[in-house]
């Protein structure tokens, strides 16, 4: 059944909707990443087709009944980052919706067609889409979403007022917008979200559509958060992320294998996916167009109450795009916004913030929309978080400062008795003749410009040049067989108006072409990639619960007999020990490594086991025996491993325990494959009606996250190398390595060159920080602390997202300064290390 | 500026829970008054809404005007063709001449039960601004001081937000605060402003 799901405990939900409660694993067609005006159109049409589909998106579901109509409730749950989206300068703040149906849940629902001159110019940029395309494609979405021309009768006053100012200086290209929205209540507050339903976004039309298709097969997926494209060879396999709680927590993950995956998660988090999984090398994050929009207010001694009404319903098109401005050129838009964002809007004026709350009734406001050049670019910073950087130029401003001289003029000749701009140098005209004073500023002095952008495209620019685009004219990503990236980061130039509608056609034009290929894609086989998520393949990554039901509805598989490990306890690398480089993991058939619940807690608990377990097993005639080693301990427990079946465990094997004082311990358990197991511990009185203790996992194949010190011996010695400069630049999150535990995220390292010669910046604990100088060695690459020659790093690479090193000394008192755990301290000949892994962010 | 008012206009539109205009509805606007015998509310007007959902009612102010009151206070029935109620609004009083209806009809379902999302909002505003101060380099002048400004914007909602919206009558939130927990009905009202331009 089509189903939403989430992290929200909703009780009534006009669609059908689930809570998540586990970890979740998909195997689907076609995963889309993104539920906004692409996402939502791409999902519908590729699911009404016949594929089955995935749908992922960062945000929250909500209706219409959950819009308050209140600023602060209302950006925390619809905004990206609560509307906190800026530039790296903080000049130009960026509203993204972030919600199921993205931008299209908060935008103002303004609708125009591709311009003509945008289209031509697109296809002598390499962009292969016909008019005929473009017509059919935006007349099926204009139908879709309801696009209809705002009536004479519902222009509000802000618009009545642009449309005077209009008239009196003679401009004649101007009229009402057309928006998708049927028979509007005029609220006003179309950017917090449509309680009426009544703005036909993306949530309302194609998700509402592709939900109740009953010969559709969809799966909505909110509150998740994608992060790992796993690609090799060209193809893209499966998308791994995170399900996260209303405050950013992550609380269960996502694996989605997928024959085909389309990104389509707007500029900034396309562009981020893209360079987070290095795709697109080079490429992605080029050539950002904003529309860069300053606001011009006028303050009118009469009541005009902009709020109420349509927000965005008039447009002056005199100087655009779709007046036959070929290069360029801007738009002059009216709106209006709630308090909160009129605030936020206004707070570089130097105006008290009472007195423009006094005048929020007087005012008058419009915006100016600029067609600007990519003039962005959008890089990552060294926490691996997007950034966003720009910088307006020559055009831009001289179309920034027409923009607001002739709103400006408008709002003093209806009589406005001072205009409010966003300047910081010119806040406040008192009279026309000042006009001239805030062209000079916007000119002269741009840094103190504050702008808003409603519309970020680019970034990852669709064409025929390989060597520059990103994307292909079918939206595909060069170099990929099955990877698509469709929003408005193709954009190769900004449109020139609101988006929304590009955007959507665009998508439309993209599934129609992908559903025309689909034989190309059918042939892709569906990987069974497990990510980190909870399964009874990887039992190390379950919680307590999972961990328990997976455990009550398994018998065991295997004999007691298979418990059998290799007669060797040294690693023999090909006989009991080996590493997959590719998919980094060890198969260790030294010993079971035990795990615990990944919730488990261990120091309440206060488990003998708290530092980890191991388990080792030997055919003694026709029994097998074994001990059981806490790590970091003398205890080596002697048992026996004896096939058996109780009432209301199935078939299991009886870990008996032989000595004292353990012999009134034993383990019931369950082998669910060669190198998997689930276990219970009992304790107190006789199987099987013993105290249950604790449930675990065993296994012998386990990620590199889970290495040994033993591990990590071996693959530093035999499985890594020195590696080069250049290949270490970039930014990398450590953990330590030890038998027993498996240690969070505990640093982060920076490599960059500085004057030609690497240098490292760390961060350790969140709140330690330094420099390492660097030095190659002949098999190693070294780095130098704080400590000068009392303790260094040696590091190799396994991967090239993947590197060992270990922090040592001659001097073991030094380690133990440092506060290390025992647990994570290793013997290196005479030294001791602190060993480590290194992944890349 | 102050402007006197003696002739009233009210209009509105009405459409049904699937957005389709609701044509030949009969809708009643009333003063309200003090309801006892003496002073029952005055009927101000009656239309029937057209086929786009439309309608329009006139009065002046000999139709409410009582020695208690120099504003109408303001309310509709939308009765269907069988004389039910199928919505009422709230009474508000009409300063400005002018007044705009949008109605959409459906009862919205409530359950106590649903969670509260918009528990800490503020907070995670507050957290969504100071993520940028982390992301960006407060120690320039000219970015830092573009984020104090915002930041100071945020803070003064944030203590002031109820007086100023009580003080400066914004009359935007037309809806409860836990929409799914609260009776309401999906009701437009705007009171109003006459451009002189």
């Amino acid at each position: 059944m089509n189903m939403i799901f989430g992290v929200e405990k909703f009780e009534s939900r006009k669609e059908p909707y689930q809570t998540i409660d586990g970890d979740v694993l998909e195997h689907c067609d076609v995963c889309v990443i993104g539920s906004g005006a692409a996402g939502a159109i791409l999902a519908k049409k590729l699911s009404d087709a016949g594929r089955s589909v995935v749908l992922l998106e960062k945000g929250g579901y909500f209706e219409g009944e959950d819009m308050n109509q209140r600023d602060e409730d209302m950006m925390p749950l619809l905004w990206k980052n609560s509307g906190f989206n800026f530039t790296d300068d903080i000049r130009i703040a960026i509203a993204q919706g972030s919600c199921l149906g993205g931008s299209t849940v908060i935008n103002d629902a303004v609708c125009f067609p591709i311009p003509e001159i945008t289209r031509t110019q697109w296809r002598a940029l390499g962009v292969q889409i016909s008019d005929d395309e473009w017509d059919r494609a935006t007349d099926e979405v204009s139908a879709q979403i309801h696009v209809t021309k705002v009536r004479d009768d519902e222009l509000d006053r802000n618009s009545l007022m642009l449309k005077k100012g209009c008239e009196r200086l003679g401009l004649t290209d101007h009229y009402a917008n057309s928006r998708n929205c049927v028979n509007c209540m005029q609220c006003g507050l179309c950017h917090l979200g449509c309680h009426y339903e009544t703005k036909q976004d993306m949530r309302v039309t194609y998700i509402h559509n592709a939900i109740t298709n009953p010969n559709a097969t969809i799966r909505v997926y909110c509150d998740c958060s994608a992060e790992k494209i796993n690609c090799s060879d060209g193809v893209a396999d499966s998308v791994e992320g995170d399900f996260l709680d209303i405050e950013g927590n992550t609380v269960h993950k996502i694996v989605v294998n997928a024959r085909l995956i389309i990104i389509a998660a707007g500029s900034i988090a396309s562009t981020y996916l893209l360079l987070k999984n290095n795709i697109s090398e080079g490429r992605a994050g080029l050539g950002l167009a904003l529309h860069p929009a300053p606001f011009i207010i006028g303050d009118f001694q009469f009541q005009i109450k902009a709020n109420q009404g349509i927000p965005m319903a008039y447009t002056l098109h005199e100087f655009g795009v779709t007046n036959g401005v070929e290069d360029g050129g801007f738009l002059v838009e009216g709106i209006f916004v709630p308090p909160l964002q009129f605030a936020l809007l206004t707070s570089g004026t130097g105006v008290d913030h009472a007195e423009i709350m006094d005048r929020y009734d007087h005012f008058a406001m419009a915006g100016v929309l600029v067609r600007d050049d990519p003039n962005g670019r959008i890089t990552l910073t060294d926490e691996g978080f997007p950034r966003v950087t720009y910088a307006l130029g020559k055009k831009e401003l001289d179309n920034i400062a027409r923009g607001v001289e002739i709103i400006a003029k408008m709002w003093f000749t209806l009589g406005a008795t001072r205009v409010v701009t966003s300047h910081i140098d010119k806040p406040i005209l008192q009279s026309e003749q000042e006009i001239s004073e805030l062209v000079n500023a916007v000119k002269n002095s741009p840094q103190n410009l504050l702008l808003g952008s409603a519309h970020p495209q680019g970034g990852n620019h669709m064409g025929s040049d390989e060597t520059k685009c990103v994307v292909d004219s079918d939206c595909k990503v060069f170099g990929f067989k099955n990877l698509f990236v469709c929003d408005a980061s193709v954009f190769p130039t900004a449109v020139g108006v609101n988006p929304q509608l590009t955007v959507m056609s665009l998508a439309t034009i993209t599934a129609d072409r992908i559903n025309d290929k689909w034989k190309e894609f059918a042939s892709i086989e569906i990987s069974n990639n497990l990510g980190q998520i909870c399964s009874i393949k990887q039992p190390m990554y379950c919680p307590t619960n999972a961990l328990d039901g997976m455990y009550e509805v398994s018998d065991t598989k295997l004999s007691n007999m298979e418990l059998e490990n290799s007669s060797k306890m040294d690693i023999i690398e090909g006989e009991n020990w080996a590493f997959d480089v590719d998919t980094l993991t060890i198969h260790n058939d030294r010993y079971w490594k035990g795990f615990f619940a990944k919730d488990h807690d261990l120091i309440n608990t206060a488990e003998t086991y708290a530092g980890g377990f191991w388990k080792r097993f030997q055919k003694e005639g026709d029994s097998i025996k074994g001990v059981t080693h806490p790590y970091g301990t003398t205890i080596y427990a002697k048992n026996e491993a004896i096939l058996t079946e109780y009432p209301g465990f199935g078939k299991v094997i009886l870990l008996k325990y032989l000595d004292p004082p353990y012999e009134r311990f034993y383990d019931l358990l369950k082998i669910v494959d060669k190198d998997t197991l689930l276990g219970e511990a009992f304790a107190a009185r006789t199987p099987p009606r013993g105290e249950h203790i604790l449930t675990f996992s065993m296994s012998k194949k386990y990620s590199v996250d889970f290495m040994t010190q033993d591990d990590f011996k071996i693959i530093f010695s035999n499985k890594a190398r020195r590696p080069d400069i250049d290949e270490v630049l970039g930014i990398w999150k450590g953990k330590l390595i030890s038998d027993a535990t498996l240690s969070p995220v505990l640093f982060r390292f920076r490599f960059y060159k500085d004057q030609g010669e690497l240098k490292c910046d760390y961060i350790f604990g969140g709140f330690l920080p330094g420099t390492s100088t660097t030095k190659l060695s002949e098999n190693d690459l070294l780095m130098f602390d704080f400590t000068g020659q009392l303790m260094h790093d040696e590091l190799r690479m396994v991967r090239k997202d993947l590197m060992v090193g270990k922090y040592c000394t001659m001097d073991s008192s030094i380690i133990k300064r440092l506060g290390a755990s025992a647990a994570f301290i290793m013997k290196d000949d005479s030294r001791e290390c602190l060993p480590y892994l290194l992944r890349r962010i | 500026m102050v402007i006197l008012v003696t002739d009233y206009r009210i209009t509105g539109r009405i459409r049904d829970e699937r957005n389709h205009p609701a044509k030949d509805y009969v809708v009643q606007a009333f003063d309200k008054d003090l309801g006892i015998y003496l002073h029952p509310d005055d009927r101000l007007g009656k239309a029937n809404t057209a086929d786009d959902g439309s309608f329009e009612i006139t009065f002046n102010e000999a139709t409410f005007k009582d020695w208690f009151e120099s504003e109408p206070n303001v309310y509709l029935q939308v009765r269907d063709e069988d004389g039910r109620i199928v919505v009422g609004t709230q009474s508000s009083k009409n300063a400005t001449g002018r007044i705009d209806f949008q109605i959409k009809f459906g009862k919205p379902q409530t359950n106590p039960l649903e969670p509260d999302i918009y528990a800490n909002s503020l907070e995670r505003m507050r957290a969504g601004l100071q993520s940028v101060g982390d992301a960006v380099d407060l120690s320039r002048d000219d970015v830092r001081s573009v984020f104090e400004l915002i930041a100071g914007a945020l803070a003064s909602w944030t203590t002031y937000r109820d007086e100023l919206v009580r003080v400066c009558g914004y009359d935007g939130i037309q809806v409860p605060e836990q929409p799914r927990r609260v009776d309401h009905r999906h009701v437009t009202r705007w009171d109003e402003a006459v451009l002189p331009v």
